[in-house]
């Protein structure tokens, strides 16, 4: 972001940037050494995926370049999975849907990756040691400066991401 | 009803009708109409789904699935086509059909005729060697049965419904298309199109296009169709004997030669046993005279008879119209 930059000293009577960089590391250790949950980030390449001209919808699960892969330290939560039917006329063609997932992430993770999760990015979610499970960014949690994701009003510190499961054939991973 | 499939005004003459008659039933020759069930439609529905509606993804022709309620059916239909948690994967065609037909409208909501009346629908001749058998295929009125069924379209991709579309509005450009049931073809009608897509932002997004379709047939059960065969021509064979009834009777130890009327006037017969004649009794018998040959050889009024002696009698009548008898008495 170009323009204007400001020192952010709200709420520093008793807090400082200090402050927060430490708790945020501590924090960071925590999750990365401690909890070690891990999903790995598809950043779709927007300009190199081959897509439908009109609709801009990929063509097949190929279709879609993304850029390296990276494995992030969150905290993570997969919803229950939903016994569901895509007729809803007499229930039939029932499928059992993956629930949704939710991570948190520190944005200095992200910072340190040099990477960005954005709506429509995938992600995957290594559930055994032989599948990995992908999903679509819903919703990718960007602002995030509400009093929530904020160290006692001070600044942002983390970023929750919304994903839903993605079809095999939208999106094939590796 | 395939009135065509009944070939009734195609007559064949000459050596093709012999051949009719003498091959007609061996060859498969069949006039009768196939029956029709409630499988028979739904089968070809899912066929008519599958090749006039079809979608091509990646190269490859979507799957046309036809559900019924147990859970074994989406199994077996399915299994080829599952990821690794056992889920079906998008883009495929569903087909269901409404449980419990209503009464169909194909007769312009006319009732069928009370009873259960066979129809005769057409005969044909064969001949098995003995006898010419004229086969007659006789059915009942088939009934009526209007059968909804709805086409459920999942997929991930707006070009695929566009592409399902275009072949959904094109099959009904002109209100109808048909299915061909065991040759019989039922009329199909485009009754909705609906939208049963998940479009909620936070979850999985599919789209569900729905397709009813209303099928106007009618069911002919096997036992609805009978085959009578009836012989119409049998070669008899008569056995005649060629010997004429003995016209030599005995009466009162008395040998009695008859000439009917009009009838010649020599009659010639063997002697079946020893006789002595002792006279020829003609009178009021129509006999003007005779004459009596015993083995070629001339006798007078009193002789001889000995058992296979060749015995010829000669008469002369009065009247050829009138009955004369000639008495030997022993």
């Amino acid at each position: 972001m170009g323009g204007r930059k400001a020192k952010i000293v709200r709420n520093t009577m008793f807090y400082s940037e200090d402050d927060f960089n430490f708790e945020t590391q501590i924090g960071m250790d925590y999750i990365d050494e401690d909890m070690n949950q891990t999903v790995l980030v598809f950043q779709v390449d927007r300009t190199k995926s081959a897509t439908i001209d009109i609709y801009g919808e990929s063509e097949d699960e190929e279709s879609i370049a993304y850029k390296e892969p990276v494995e992030i330290n969150v905290i993570l939560v997969v919803d229950k999975a939903v016994n569901k039917s895509y007729d809803k006329t007499q229930n039939l063609a029932r499928y059992l849907q993956i629930g949704n997932l939710a991570f948190s992430v520190y944005t200095k993770t992200l910072t340190n990756n040099g990477i960005d999760i954005s709506y429509g990015d995938y992600i995957g979610l290594q559930v055994t040691p032989d599948q990995m499970e992908y999903f679509v960014v819903t919703n990718d949690g960007r602002i995030n400066f509400d009093n929530k994701h904020t160290m006692y009003g001070f600044k942002s510190f983390y970023r929750t991401v919304e994903c839903a499961p993605a079809d095999k054939n939208e999106f094939s991973g590796i | 009803m395939n009135l065509d499939k009944l070939d009734l005004n195609n007559k064949v003459e000459g050596v093709g009708r012999v051949n009719d008659i003498m091959f007609g039933l061996v060859d498969g020759k069949n006039i009768a109409p196939k029956a029709i069930s409630y499988k028979d439609i739904d089968s070809e529905m899912e066929n008519f789904v599958s090749t006039k509606l079809n979608v091509l993804f990646g190269g490859q022709q979507i799957k046309t699935f036809f559900f019924a309620q147990q859970r074994m059916s989406e199994f077996t239909k399915t299994w080829e086509m599952v990821d690794e948690n056992k889920n079906i994967l998008p883009n495929f065609k569903i087909v269901t059909r409404e449980n419990n037909p209503k009464p169909g409208t194909m007769q312009g909501g006319f009732m069928n005729i009370p009873g259960d009346l066979y129809f005769n629908i057409g005969t044909f001749d064969k001949w098995d060697g003995e006898n010419k058998i004229t086969v007659t295929y006789k059915m009942k009125q088939p009934y009526c049965v209007d059968i909804l069924y709805n086409i459920k379209f999942v997929t991930n991709r707006f070009n695929l419904i566009n592409e399902l579309n275009n072949k959904v509005n094109a099959a009904f450009k002109s209100k109808q298309a048909y299915l061909n049931v065991n040759g019989h073809f039922m009329p199909i009608v485009l009754e909705d199109v609906g939208d049963e897509s998940d479009y909620d932002l936070d979850q999985r997004k599919i789209f569900v296009q729905n397709f009813q379709l209303k099928v106007s047939g009618y069911i002919i059960n096997e036992e609805d169709i009978i085959v009578e065969e009836n012989i119409s021509r049998a070669l008899l064979g008569i056995e005649i004997d060629t010997k004429r009834p003995s016209l030599v009777s005995k009466k009162n130890n008395n040998l009695i030669v008859e000439f009917p009327r009009k009838s010649r006037t020599v009659m010639t017969f063997k002697s079946d046993n020893d006789y002595h004649i002792i006279g020829v009794e003609t009178s009021g018998s129509n006999i003007l005279s005779y004459m009596i040959m015993v083995n070629g050889e001339l006798v007078s009024n009193d002789f001889n008879l000995q058992k296979y002696d060749r015995v010829q009698v000669k008469i002369e009548r009065e009247n050829r119209n009138e009955f004369s008898t000639l008495n030997l008495i022993t």
